[in-house]
């Protein structure tokens, strides 16, 4: 009877070939699998040095499929010249493939050990010898490569795997590769012993009592199935080693991974957190991002402004930002400061300053373009403030120095009034007495004494109208009914105003509260403006007087924010108003009217004065006069402006 | 009747002197002149007036200083004064003295016969 054994002999005896065919496709394929394996820029040393166990496992793979080939031949047509030819390639490539094994195995001891203790002689030497051996003998080429190079090659790898498996147990560890070093490092030691030291028969120690008939005998399977075994072991815990490399790239790659969304996110905090509105735009004018400073800006949502052209939202002095201003953008690379408007959401302009640069990618191409704008309403309203003020300022001046005029005016005119007057007073004096002594039957004299006479009352009135002029800073303040002082103002000039059939229209609101002013300067103001009024009126007319209380808004009000400003803005005054409906009065007359002496009506007898009077008084109750001619229709307006709460100390 | 005796004090001496003649041609009034600030005083005790038209920008004295020192002698200061002035501001006379001044009366320079005469019934 067939023993199991006998059968599993025979069995394997009679397949060998096809035991070579996967014993060395185990090997081609770790090779091809190593050299395939991406392992550029590994951290691990390991990455440095396989592709030699690579070469070894290709090489090798042939050398067993040459083995294959011998197999089949024997079986076939056997020529001695073929066999000899095949016998020559198996001991080179048996050879070099061991060389490559040893070369492996003494580098992946040398990176655990980062000693210098194996030289590359050795591997000269050990190659050497086997060549020496070999032509010695001439017979039996293939037992001296697995004595000299392969048995100890594969003792040192496997010596190598365990030693870099202990010097990087914690990273291999991790990833669970602990094992395939180990199994790595057994199955190359086993293979190493079996293929160097169980050799073709030999005529000589060892080979003569350890070789594969031998081992046929012992254990009853040819040598070449263990070694296939380990082959398929090897390539095995190979494959698997190689998953260090790929676990590699994926650490690296989720590092990369994790540093290009921190970096973004990191970019996203900082575009997010600038106060300033910044919008990227893409090249062909479409909003590609608006940092929330934009959106709280323009009162868009962000989703909304995302792939609009960016003429929704600007526009340049009038006309929407253009295309061609874009690409003048692009072409200059930066826009800096541009005065621009924003349109926002609820169609409301917001000035401001508008600074773009492009944006160019890694490969040189214009990716978009940043755009950055600031609010500067704030700005233009300061800088409208500041014209304004500018503005009054000059205003102020002009005014200044017209009081500085009247108040030299003033001075002469004290002056010149105390020189007059005593000569006046004499001549006065002098015609009385002239007028009692001399007979009044003579026509002429008393003709003349009374042109005298005449003659001196006018002068008085001029230097009584400069002495007024002159008297400003004296006012005797007591709280009045505005209304009441016209109604007093009137009835001086009531006879005027019937001679000259004038027909008064009286608007006066009951509701005026009281203002604190000298009673008899203003009806001196008003008396003046009554009689311009008439003066206006030769053939009669209409006299419009109101009054009433309103809020000051206006700068030619005398309102403004500024401390010399007579009123604050929005602050209520009393007005009270005088309309003609006279001629009104030419533009070039108008800007003089107030002018010290400046008169229209010198051949009446006007001094000029009235007016420049009328002003300092209501100047003095730190009020305002304005004569404008009427919109509405023809004629002057005359406007008295009081303040209702007078100032401490006023 | 007694006539009522009138001291004006004034620089202007043409002046003074035709106040004189208009008002001595009334035949009511014996009027006396002083066209010297500084003797002012010194004028009222001899001439011992009924009233008196002072003037108050005078080159040698102020009006305001004369109006005082009368205040101060117990024997002149129920005379009454009329200020007679070529001003007719007030403040022109110095601060300290306006209130003195501005109870008195002001008869402004060009001042007519009528006028004096108004004002001298009135307050003698």
């Amino acid at each position: 009877m067939v023993s199991l054994r006998e059968i599993f002999r025979d069995f394997f005896v009679q397949n060998l070939d096809v035991v070579f065919l996967i014993y060395g496709l185990s090997f081609v394929i770790m090779g091809i699998s190593i050299l395939a394996q991406p392992r550029r820029e590994s951290i691990y040393k390991l990455s440095n040095i396989i592709w030699i166990l690579a070469y070894f496992g290709i090489i090798h793979g042939i050398n067993e499929w040459l083995h294959m080939v011998s197999i089949i031949q024997i079986n076939e047509e056997y020529t001695s010249r073929t066999s000899y030819l095949l016998e020559i390639m198996q001991f080179a490539l048996l050879t070099i493939s061991y060389i490559f094994l040893f070369e492996f195995g003494r580098r992946l001891v040398l990176l655990s050990l980062n000693k210098k203790i194996f030289g590359k002689w050795i591997t000269v030497f050990l190659c050497a010898c086997t060549i020496t051996a070999a032509f010695t003998y001439k017979q039996n080429w293939n037992i001296w490569p697995g004595y000299f190079i392969g048995f100890p090659g594969g003792v040192l790898s496997a010596f190598g795997f365990i030693k870099y498996y202990y010097s990087n147990k914690v990273v291999l560890k991790k990833i669970n590769l602990n094992s395939y070093f180990l199994i790595a490092a057994v199955s190359i030691c086993i293979y190493g012993m079996l293929r160097g030291i169980v050799v073709p028969m030999g005529d000589f120690f060892p080979a003569a009592v350890i070789n594969t008939n031998s081992f046929l005998d012992k254990f009853g399977i040819p040598v070449q199935v263990p070694c296939a075994v380990c082959a398929i072991f090897l390539a095995w815990a190979v494959w698997n080693i190689l998953g260090i490399f790929n676990w590699e790239i994926k650490q690296s790659l989720k590092t990369s991974l994790e540093e290009v969304s921190s970096a973004k996110a990191n970019l996203d905090s900082i575009i997010n957190s600038i106060t300033d509105s910044l919008i990227i735009i893409t090249v062909d004018g479409k909003i590609k991002r608006a940092n929330p400073a934009t959106t709280a800006l323009l009162g868009y949502k962000e989703e909304k402004l995302i792939d609009k052209p960016i003429s929704t939202v600007f526009m340049t002095e009038g006309s929407m930002f253009s295309n061609e201003r874009l690409i003048e953008l692009i072409e200059k690379g930066t826009l800096r400061s541009y005065e621009m408007v924003c349109k926002t959401e609820s169609d409301n302009l917001i000035p401001v300053i508008f600074s773009a640069s492009r944006v160019i990618g890694n490969d040189g191409k214009i990716e978009g373009i940043v755009v950055i704008i600031k609010d500067i309403t704030e700005r233009k309203r300061t800088e409208e403030a500041l014209k304004n003020a500018y503005e009054q300022l000059k205003l102020y001046q002009s005014h200044l120095v017209e009081v500085e005029k009247l108040e030299t005016v003033g001075i002469l005119a004290s002056g010149v009034a105390h020189e007059v007057k005593n000569p006046l007073a004499i001549i006065l004096q002098g015609i009385e007495y002239l007028s009692k002594t001399i007979p009044q039957d003579e026509k002429n004299i008393s003709l003349a004494l009374r042109s005298v006479n005449d003659a001196i009352l006018r002068a008085d009135r001029v230097i009584k109208g400069l002495l007024d002029f002159s008297a400003m800073s004296e006012i005797n303040i007591s709280q009045e009914d505005v209304n009441l002082v016209i109604e007093n103002s009137l009835l001086l000039v009531k006879n005027y105003i019937t001679r000259h059939k004038i027909e008064v229209i009286m608007n006066l609101r009951k509701d005026i509260p009281p203002v604190n002013l000298d009673k008899n300067k203003v009806e001196q103001v008003l008396v003046n403006l009554f009689m311009n009024a008439i003066d206006a009126m030769p053939d009669g007319g209409i006299l419009n007087i109101r009054t009433y209380v309103k809020e000051l808004t206006e700068i030619k009000d005398g309102a403004g924010k500024r401390r010399e400003d007579i009123f604050r803005l929005g602050e209520k005054a009393v007005i009270a108003e005088i309309e003609d409906s006279g001629q009104g009065i030419p533009e070039s007359t108008l800007k003089k009217i107030f002018d010290p002496f400046f008169t229209t009506k010198r051949d009446k007898g006007g001094t000029g004065l009235g007016l420049s009077i009328a002003r300092n008084i209501m100047d003095m109750h730190k009020g305002k006069i304005k004569i404008e001619n009427r919109k509405e229709a023809k004629g002057t307006k005359a406007t008295l402006i009081f303040k209702i709460k007078t100032e401490k100390g006023a | 009747m007694k006539k009522k005796k009138i001291l004006i004090i004034d620089d202007e001496v043409d002046l003074t002197q035709m106040i004189k003649l208009n008002l001595e041609a009334t035949g009511k009034y014996d009027v006396s002149i002083e066209n010297k600030g500084s003797r002012a005083i010194a004028a009222i005790r001899t001439f011992k007036p009924d009233m008196v038209f002072l003037d108050i920008v005078m080159p040698d004295a102020d009006g305001a200083n004369v109006i005082q020192q009368i205040n101060e002698e117990e024997d002149l200061k129920n005379i009454p004064v009329v200020f007679l002035t070529a001003l007719v501001k007030k403040e022109e006379t110095r601060e300290d003295s306006i209130k003195t001044i501005s109870s008195h009366t002001f008869l402004a320079k060009p001042v007519s016969t009528r006028e004096l005469i108004d004002c001298i019934e009135k307050n003698t």
